[in-house]
């Protein structure tokens, strides 16, 4: 194994121009070959431990590809993921040994966001939360039942489910059968892939609760993916904005949503409907124009300038890059010109803030 | 647009305990129990509940369109036509002509996913011009000149080249907009919205609210919006019921039910979404346990095993039933009467 630069300490998985392509469909009827999608393009970010990290962004802007790379599921086309082993040294993800790749596998765990899919209909609770432990001989084959019934416990689920299969299961309690399964190896790192956005209302709060609680006890690091700024808020140390394949903006919570420093973040915090009618009057609603960037055709410059009420002729020209700026980064040409809406101001609009 | 209940003008539809059920292999469900509410001219009621709250079939029992296996047992739903008629739509035959007839003309219907309310393999024009031609009576041109009009109403660029595009060649918000369109292409009264922009991205989901708010004060048009978004619903409602189990639980005007939330299962409910900057505050306060299922409906008030406020003796034994406390104000718990049981308010 190569040896890879050091990471800071803090630091548990550091990505760095991450980028992965994925080659044009080409239809029968085609003659010209299609662009390439350009699911991610050069994403840098770093997952600190004991942090929860959000991942958040509309449909097809690539956050969905990122955690598919860091498991594993697809190669990059470029770029590093390097992790802490439990050792304190450093491994790029890209050139792990046969061995290296199965004691990650069970230290980087994800739970899905359809808990219906996920689950096996054929297997019992048991063997869905289980199976990790045999294959990986984690615990011997004798406690298997005992230990399965322990997590149970740990995510708020009667032990004696143990023996039932997924069906009989609510949404909710499924979920946790995912969450059970995700932290039965001990992981560092689990991802949280829009886990409770197909849950109902009262159940998400439940669920939400017992990730933060799972997380004070075991001391795991979360990527939380998803589309719902309301929830990265409440659970989010520390937030990573993307738009069409590439990072636009990452801040700690408190400041992207107090002060957002590029324009498509202002527009994704004012466009989120606010639970109260009383603000209705007030809000003032960026409407972006038009649809996301396809990533296969993506605009020259600034992926974003097109839907933009900013955008400069730099901006159609240049593509801004991620830059530090105060402690957090944010690609944008005129980061430090603009004075965006928080969501403080949104709400209340100007005049009586 | 927003008044106080007693300013709100005359229904167009008024639902008076309606009841529907929807046989599965497991038994008989009552996905509806006897739900009352009515939605005024040009305003929009929101329904809003959890999945199994009997949302979705409320709002398909306005168009008597109910799954093979459901029917309407009991209630009527009276549409008051444009001639003053008032029509039961209960007792119409559902696949009979004077349904049909209402149906895409007076009232219609989007749902979540536009996809699966368009023909893949047929082009935007072929499914509008038909439509359109059947329900308003004009030519072929005049058909298409109308289905372009309404494309570009709802914000499709270049909507005449559109027309004989395929859905896929769509983006989601693009066709949720196409659906827009073809379901208010013959100008119908009401419109059923069934959860329109779950399926859509946030600023997508802007957008869409914002246009259906246009279209409602162009047109006066009527909305039941469908929803399990809180958000949504202080966005869009004039008015809003909240159902549980089949049964409307509280109802009242949307200011009414975010200020001064009387049953403890709308106050847990506006507890339990986290609010947008309100930072990564305390835990949420959610609901314990879980929706039950329609074959284990508990005894007394339904919602008695998860509430906070539940009297051991009174809410487990009886149900509570509905008890009207203001001007198209309603509230199904015992409590309703003395605020003061129920605890602090919700955001104390």
């Amino acid at each position: 194994m190569a040896e890879t630069p050091a990471l800071p300490p803090e630091i548990l998985l550091d990505v760095r121009g991450l980028t992965k392509l994925f080659p044009p469909r080409r239809s029968l009827f085609q003659r010209r070959a299609a662009n390439p999608v350009r699911a991610v393009e050069d994403v840098s970010f770093a997952i600190r431990q004991g942090e929860t990290l959000g991942l958040v962004g509309e449909s097809g802007c690539g956050k969905s590809t990122v955690t598919r790379l860091l498991l594993g599921i697809h190669q990059p086309t470029a770029g590093t993921m390097l992790y802490r082993r439990k050792d304190g040294g450093s491994v790029d993800l890209d050139t792990l040994s046969e061995d290296e790749r199965l004691a990650y596998c069970t230290d980087l765990r994800i739970v899905f966001q359809d808990p219906q899919s996920s689950l096996n209909p054929r297997l019992q609770v048991r063997d869905i939360v289980g199976e990790v432990l045999k294959v990986n001989k984690l615990v011997p084959p004798a406690e298997i039942e005992a230990k399965v019934r322990d997590l149970l416990a740990k995510v708020g689920l009667r032990p004696e489910y143990a023996r039932r299969y997924p069906h009989a299961f609510s949404g909710g309690e499924r979920q946790r059968v995912g969450i059970a399964r995700a932290l039965a190896t001990h992981p560092r790192l689990v991802v949280l892939d829009e886990a409770v956005s197909a849950l109902d209302v009262s159940v998400r709060a439940q669920t939400l609760n017992l990730l933060r609680d799972l997380q004070e006890e075991f001391g795991l690091t979360y990527l939380f993916v998803s589309h719902d700024l309301s929830v990265i808020e409440y659970i989010c140390d520390r937030v990573v904005v993307m738009y069409v394949g590439q990072v636009v903006e990452i801040a700690t919570s408190e400041a992207l949503f107090a002060r957002p420093l590029h324009p498509y973040t202002e527009a994704l915090l004012s466009a989120l409907p606010i639970p109260d009618p009383a603000q209705r009057r007030q809000n003032r609603r960026i409407r972006l124009p038009g649809e996301v960037a396809d990533p296969a055709n993506r605009p020259a410059g600034c992926a974003f300038h097109p839907r933009c009420r900013f955008a400069s002729e730099a901006c159609r020209t240049t593509p801004p890059p991620l830059r530090d700026l105060g402690g957090r980064s944010v690609a944008c040409h005129h980061a430090e010109a603009l004075e965006l809406k928080g969501v403080e101001t949104i709400q209340t609009g100007h005049a009586n803030a | 647009m927003r008044g106080t209940a007693a300013a709100a003008p005359s229904p167009l539809v008024t639902v008076s305990d309606l009841k529907v059920q929807i046989g599965t292999d497991d038994g008989l469900v009552r996905a509806v129990d006897g739900v009352t509410f009515d939605v005024p001219r040009g305003r929009t009621l929101c329904i809003v509940g959890e999945s199994g709250s009997g949302k979705s079939v409320t709002g398909r029992a306005l168009m008597n369109l109910l799954p093979p296996s459901g029917r309407i047992a009991a209630g009527s739903i009276l549409y008051a036509g444009r001639d003053g008629q008032a029509t039961d739509v209960t007792r119409l035959d559902p696949r009979g002509r004077q349904i049909r007839s209402l149906r895409g003309k007076e009232i219609s219907l989007i749902s979540q996913e536009p996809m699966a309310a368009l023909s893949p393999v047929h082009t935007i024009g072929q499914q509008l011009v038909p439509v359109i031609r059947r329900h308003l009576g004009l030519s072929k041109k005049a058909a298409q000149a109308r289905a372009v009009e309404m494309l570009g109403r709802v914000g499709i660029p270049r909507p005449a080249e559109r027309l004989s595009n395929y859905p896929f060649e769509f983006s989601g918000g693009m066709r949720q907009r196409v659906c827009i369109a073809l379901a208010l292409s013959c100008r119908p009264r009401l419109l059923i919205a069934d959860e329109p922009t779950t399926a859509l991205d946030v600023t997508t989901q802007a957008n869409i609210i914002g246009l259906l708010q246009e279209l409602q004060r162009e047109d006066g048009l009527s909305i039941l919006f469908i929803t399990h978004d809180l958000g949504v619903v202080a966005e869009i409602a004039d008015d809003v019921a909240v159902m549980y189990l089949g049964k409307i639980v509280e109802r009242g005007t949307v200011d009414e039910i975010f200020a001064d939330p009387r049953h403890p299962y709308t106050r847990a409910l506006l507890k339990s979404v986290p609010r947008l900057g309100s930072g990564r505050g305390a835990r949420l306060a959610a609901i314990r346990g879980m929706v039950p299922s329609p074959f284990e409906r508990p005894k007394g008030c339904d919602f008695h095993p998860r509430c906070d406020a539940a009297i051991k003796g009174v809410c487990d034994i009886s149900d509570p039933g509905t008890i009207t406390i203001g001007p198209r104000r309603d509230v199904r718990c015992v409590l309703a009467r003395e605020p003061a049981a129920l605890g602090g308010a919700v955001h104390g």
